[in-house]
């Protein structure tokens, strides 16, 4: 941690905004990645990164320093996240975890990887996000989603399955 | 991509930090509440200090029917300030963060205060000690209500 940031974390500990300002410019990177690629929708991710945001601010003056700054921005973000993504889960009718449904047209266009990950079924792609780009535990993954763990490693070989489908439609 | 190690590579060379399309600060900005912290002093002991204090302020205003005798200045610097400093803790809800640890500055008072008590108990009614003792006073109370008024600024 720099020099810089480790000044500024201080200074935001004692409710300065400009300070505050300064660490939003060096992680809202890192907070947008997070969000965007476990929501695949601009809008829910925006709104994730703010929430994030206001939790750090109002949790900043109980932070000790006994863990890195960025691991314990990284553990709020992507709980923050979830969060969107269980509400999210709830609140469709019906589960899209088939993607038979997408538009194959489309589907073959985008062969982008980071595109690909988009459009992977929600629960597909929330497991895939945190296990293979955050860097979570099956059994973590679990307990974070609500599911069994042999569920997560099942819906992580699915997403694989279906990545390398798509990709390699030339 | 056939194979699960260009997979793997596809992925390690994602880049780990993606922007927004726009700026989401001026928005963040207005929703970011007040930095408050939460108050360790219970109001049950605030309100029992402005109980004893009125208490002991009850019984140095009453008239007094025994042999005349004048409170010393001492005692009356005592009641006026701690009736005041009283007042102030009942009041306080919340402080701002500036000020989290206002009642360890507090303390420090309390001890010099102490500390002059204690030469007053030996000289009660010296002028340097007795002045000495209601600057501490002043002090301690312009500082209690700077931490009052903290809770209830508008950021």
């Amino acid at each position: 941690m720099s020099v810089e940031i480790a000044a500024a974390i201080r200074s935001a500990q004692k409710g300065n905004r400009q300070a505050f300002y300064q660490l939003y410019r060096q992680f809202i990177g890192r907070v947008y990645a997070i969000s965007w690629r476990l929501l695949a929708d601009k809008q829910k991710a925006e709104d994730a990164c703010q929430e994030t945001f206001i939790k750090i601010w109002q949790q900043l003056p109980g932070f000790r320093g006994d863990s890195n700054f960025a691991t314990w921005l990284h553990s709020i973000a992507t709980r923050t996240a979830i969060d969107v993504w269980r509400q999210d889960k709830l609140l469709r009718l019906t589960d899209s975890d088939d993607p038979d449904g997408m538009p194959v047209a489309e589907i073959t266009e985008n062969q982008d990887l980071e595109q690909a990950i988009q459009r992977l079924p929600a629960r597909a792609r929330a497991v895939f996000v945190l296990f293979a780009l955050e860097g979570y535990q099956h059994q973590e993954i679990a307990e974070l989603l609500g599911i069994a763990e042999g569920s997560s490693k099942a819906q992580y070989h699915r997403a694989r399955q279906l990545l390398k489908e798509w990709l390699s439609e030339d | 991509m056939k194979t699960e190690q260009q997979l793997d590579q596809a992925v390690g060379n994602l880049p780990p930090d993606i922007l927004p399309e726009r700026d989401l600060w001026p928005g963040l900005a207005a929703r970011l509440p007040a930095p408050k912290a939460r108050l360790n002093y219970p109001l049950w002991l605030a309100a029992a200090v402005f109980g004893v204090v009125s208490i002991l302020g009850y019984k140095l205003l009453m008239p007094y029917n025994g042999p005349a005798m004048a409170p010393s200045a001492e005692l009356v610097l005592l009641q006026t300030y701690e009736q005041r400093k009283a007042e102030q803790l009942a009041v306080m809800t919340s402080v701002d963060q500036v000020f989290a640890d206002w009642q360890q500055q507090m303390q420090v008072w309390d001890n010099a205060v102490g500390q002059v008590r204690y030469a007053l108990s030996f000289y009660p009614e010296e002028p340097q000690l007795l002045t000495q003792l209601q600057r501490l006073y002043q002090q301690q109370l312009a500082y209690l209500q700077l931490v009052t008024e903290s809770g209830t600024r508008v950021y």
